[in-house]
């Protein structure tokens, strides 16, 4: 049986690791999920404040990326998070049904993303919202 | 005429996601995220700020994803 599911992760990768590590480390995931399943999206957030200290650090790169995999992968992720140096958070989630693969706004950036072209359709439908709510507040 | 609070009896509260049509509250989108919690950090209760039920349930898991990766405080202060 091989039922698939979209899964999304987000990794925090330490400022520790320098510029060179980090980008290893994304060649590294990148890798892995190709290997194990399908890699749909990749979005580098960057730098950014963390809401706390993790290991007295305040800062953290953080990237994204979409995989549609089997249900036994995001384990295996997992497991390879808490065993990688450098990595100090990561989230995985089971994407609901019916939700679409969009490059979601960063909540920094105001400016449109650039969403691969199958997705563009949906894009600004998302997008109109938040930036409706950013005036208000 | 029902636009204060004041000398009123009671404002109607609406749900703000079902207003907006928002079938999945993302946890990445924290500038919303942030309106439901109290300034210590705290998810504020359906009394507070409205939100329906099944709404709720949502937002509160999107809250701990994101607190879980540091894109909001379990604490503040």
């Amino acid at each position: 049986m091989a039922l698939k599911a979209n899964y999304e992760t987000v990794m925090v990768f330490s400022m520790k690791q320098g510029e060179d590590g980090i980008q290893a480390l994304i060649e590294k995931f990148k890798n892995l999920i190709e290997k194990h399943a399908t890699l749909q999206n990749v979005d580098e957030w960057g730098k950014r404040k963390l809401a706390y200290l993790i290991n007295k650090e305040a800062e953290g790169y953080y990237v994204l990326m979409n995989f549609e995999a089997e249900a036994d992968f995001p384990a295996e992720l997992d497991r390879i998070y808490k065993i990688t140096d450098g990595v100090i958070r990561s989230l995985i989630i089971r994407k609901p049904e019916g939700a679409e693969v969009p490059v979601k706004e960063e909540p920094k950036a105001e400016a449109v993303e650039e969403a691969p072209a199958e997705e563009a359709a949906e894009a600004p439908a998302a997008e109109e919202a938040p930036a409706a709510e950013e005036a208000a507040e | 005429m029902a636009d204060r609070p004041m000398g009123n009896r009671r404002r109607r509260k609406v749900c703000g996601f079902c207003v907006d049509k928002v079938e999945h509250i993302d946890y990445k989108d924290i500038a919303r995220l942030r309106r439901y919690m109290s300034e210590r950090a705290k998810i504020l209760p359906r009394r507070v700020t409205g939100t329906c039920a099944a709404h709720q349930r949502d937002l509160t898991t999107a809250i701990k994803r994101a607190r879980q990766i540091a894109l909001l405080p379990y604490t503040s202060d």
